[in-house]
């Protein structure tokens, strides 16, 4: 119920989280250093400092770090920000992607250890978000505010943070201070619209926050590039805007997963008239393979091609058809039984529906 | 031993150079990093100023090696040991001045070595403190020209990381896989016919001691554990349904596809570094990058070859002395207190002594930090050179041909280690 209230009140608002106070509602207003494309002078500079040096203090407290199992069982570590008093977090899809409702571990800054729950997630974009189960120290967590990534500009001092190669003991966030590049880069063959900034990020930053000078939310870090053809490797560096968040807020908060279906790596036979499969996606084990294709869902659980299947998920299945119906019903990364005729015997598969990304 | 040994292999972020691929769209203009920014960097001259005076440049061989940080007016130095390749180390002034350089001593845990030299007029760095330049603060690092050579922000504050041990085909093996969500070292899977699973070890205990080291969460259990070797038996203490217990576990062998392949490294202890792509786009990476005992991270981007120079806040003020380009978001810097509690222990050991007397010289220093109280990092410093000064010793006794010779006319201590 809290949750989805919370969900109300932020369409209710539009923008930002009312419950209570951002942990940088007493922060002043950025210095006029830092409005121009770059400072001219020391006294600039140390205008700036001081003014990102208070951010740092109030921003490192809501930097988590999330670790979490995908869904071959290695365990693996992202960033996290949150984004409410009752624990919500953004970070991006590909971090918690997996099952929706499983529990992932939530790291603080001081090493002290939470559990939190996987909400909705989009493939596409690679938004996601989780919620913190376990009960806050104080009663509340300390919380980010939102900004609309619309407004952002190029040349806009920004400040990130995260754990970047994962959560190391005795370290806190890392923090790194940069400026927009693009805001509102399109990388020609994804697609997609990122927040291009010239703040480092690597492995273990997915997801960590992005923070314009008044200590709001505006991206979530997504990925890193290396193609000299557009430039310097080291400014490479993608955030997915949070304007992407808010659209999708509800969404996300009802444990949504979007920008991708449910996978199950069969194909039809043509000549039957029943479900019979006529060919049963192998795994790819190399690195390059699309994510659908690692899993082959169908063929981990057992099936092969020639298994004729009568009962999907509990229900008769009599064509082809009527299985991939009740297919797109699934839920990816959910476990169901499916029998299935080879020869005269009826056999039962645990399949763990696999997500395919969406064209 | 279990999955989550592979943690920083498996750190999250998307890396795709595919996303770049062909042709430009509407909106794919990339400006350059602000940091690499001539006009920016322009900023930091009068900052750096007074700290370049201390900075020299170091040629092995008339190539340039590292910079070094000047620290006492006699001719002391201090430079990043790993880049000091086999052969005739000399140093350059800011004015032009060459001198011939010998290396006194090295820290292998910080990467430093010491080097004297007969130059005169030479300017020691004064050392401030990492609190005088707090996170979020801008630094420079002062080179041989007007501008830094590189200029970024504290992106941590001090901090002690645990020592990195990488899985071998030796390592140990207990086989297990810990509840992620959960405070402590939880066990939450037994791999089948496993180390673990004969010694008994169950789903839900709870690891709370590996022989002597406490164990309060996953991260210093796998730690602990990659210290040991297949074949090797340790005492373990959990707890199970609120009671404790003890059980011994032969550790066995670690399946091959969870030991990360082996970098080759270019020497000084590069191949102790897992191979990490993502971390290698954008700029070239120290060679030895890893096992400091204390640190700072900062986001500037600095050049290999450019390691050994202080660092410096907006007052101009030495807040640390940069050791290491690590990583694609960080660089890493011994921290300006560490570094000027090092000083009088690197210095113990003085050019002129033959190894029994900087054995002496190298036991006087840890009995000056112990009466001092120092740092634990220092005292295990002081404890470090003892057990190097003892060991050039030996190694010297053992040389047949050996009848007494001065050190200085021998290769230093870690050249003499890489030609045996």
């Amino acid at each position: 119920m809290r949750i989805r209230l919370f969900a109300i009140l932020w369409v209710a608002t539009g923008a930002g989280v009312v419950l209570a106070d951002p942990v940088t509602k007493a922060l002043p207003a950025p210095p006029a250093a830092a409005t121009k494309t770059l400072p001219t002078s020391v006294d600039e500079l140390k205008s700036i400092q001081k003014h990102v040096h208070d951010l740092s203090d109030r921003l490192i407290p809501v930097t988590v770090c999330l670790q979490v199992s995908t869904w071959r069982g290695e365990q693996a570590s992202g960033s996290g920000v949150i984004v409410s008093e009752d624990g919500l977090i953004l970070t991006a899809g590909h971090v918690i992607e997996g099952k929706v409702g499983r529990q992932i571990g939530v790291v603080m800054p001081d090493g002290k250890r939470y559990k939190a729950t996987v909400l909705g997630f989009d493939k596409k974009i690679d938004s996601g978000m989780a919620k913190i189960i376990d009960p806050a120290p104080g009663g509340k967590w300390p919380y980010a505010d939102i900004a609309p990534s619309s407004e952002l500009k190029e040349g806009q001092w920004v400040l990130a943070t995260g754990h970047p190669g994962g959560y190391k003991r005795n370290r806190p966030p890392v923090v790194r201070v940069g400026r927009i590049g693009n805001p509102r880069f399109e990388p020609p063959r994804e697609g997609g619209e990122f927040v291009q900034i010239d703040c480092t990020l690597v492995g273990g930053d997915s997801g960590g926050p992005l923070f314009d000078l008044r200590g709001r939310v505006v991206g979530i870090h997504s990925r890193i590039g290396n193609d000299p053809r557009i430039g310097a490797s080291i400014a490479q560096n993608m955030d997915v805007p949070s304007d992407r968040y808010k659209e999708a807020w509800d969404k996300l908060v009802a444990g949504e997963i979007m920008g991708a279906s449910p996978y199950l790596g069969v194909r039809m036979d043509e000549k039957a008239d029943n479900c019979k499969l006529g060919g049963v996606t192998e795994p790819r084990n190399d690195e390059n393979a699309p994510e659908h294709l690692k899993m082959a869902p169908a063929y981990r659980a057992g099936l092969r091609t020639g298994d004729i299947i009568v009962r999907f998920d509990g229900h008769e299945v009599g064509s082809y058809d009527e299985m991939v119906k009740l297919l797109k019903e699934k839920k990816p990364f959910e476990d169901i039984k499916i029998e299935a005729k080879r020869g005269d015997e009826v056999k039962e598969f645990k399949v763990m529906i696999g997500l395919r990304s969406d064209e | 031993m279990f999955k989550r040994s592979f943690f920083s292999a498996l750190t999250i972020l998307a890396a795709s150079a595919s996303v770049f691929a062909q042709g430009k769209g509407p909106n794919d203009r990339m400006p350059g990093p602000t940091f690499a920014n001539t006009a920016f960097q322009g900023l930091f001259k009068p900052v750096v100023e007074a700290a370049a005076k201390s900075v020299v440049r170091v040629q092995v061989d008339g190539k340039d090696a590292a910079l070094a940080t000047v620290v006492t007016s006699d001719g002391y130095l201090l430079t990043k040991a790993s880049e000091l390749k086999v052969g005739k180390v000399t140093i350059k002034t800011r004015d032009g001045r060459d001198f011939d350089a010998t290396v006194t001593a090295t820290s292998d845990a910080y990467d430093l070595a010491v080097l004297k030299t007969d130059g005169s007029g030479l300017t020691p760095i004064k050392w401030a403190s990492t609190s005088d330049a707090p996170v979020g603060n801008w630094i420079a690092v002062p080179g041989m020209a007007s501008e830094p050579v590189a200029v970024g922000v504290m992106s941590t504050k001090p901090w002690n990381p645990l020592e990195q041990r990488i899985p071998n085909a030796q390592s140990g093996f207990l086989g297990i896989q810990l509840d992620i969500a959960a405070e402590g070292a939880v066990i939450d899977k037994v791999t089948p016919g496993g180390a673990a699973e004969q010694a008994g070890i169950k789903p839900k205990d709870v690891i709370r001691l590996v022989d002597t080291q406490e164990i309060d969460d996953s991260e210093i259990l796998i730690y602990t554990l990659l210290g040991y070797k297949a074949g090797e038996s340790v005492k373990i203490v959990l707890e199970r349904d609120g009671k404790r217990m003890e059980i011994t576990a032969v550790l066995g062998k670690r399946p091959s596809e969870l030991i990360p392949p082996q970098r080759m490294g270019g020497g000084g202890g590069g191949g102790r570094a897992r191979g990490d792509m993502q971390n290698s786009w954008g700029s070239k990476l120290s060679d030895r990058r890893t096992g400091l005992p204390r640190l700072f991270q900062t986001d500037a981007v600095i050049k290999p070859a450019d390691c050994g120079a202080p660092v410096v806040n907006l007052d101009g003020q030495a807040v640390g002395l940069i050791i290491a380009r690590a990583g694609r978001t960080e660089s890493h810097a011994i921290p300006a207190e560490t570094a000027k509690e090092l000083v009088p222990v690197l210095l113990a050991t003085r050019v002129r002594s033959n190894p029994s007397e900087r054995v002496d010289q190298a036991r006087e220093a840890l009995k000056k930090v112990e009466a001092a109280k120092a740092s634990s990092e220092i005292l295990a410093e002081a404890r470090r050179q003892v057990q190097s000064a003892l060991g050039d010793e030996k190694w010297w006794k053992d040389q047949k041909w050996w009848k007494g010779h001065p050190i200085e006319r021998a290769p230093a201590p870690h050249l003499a280690a890489a030609k045996k």
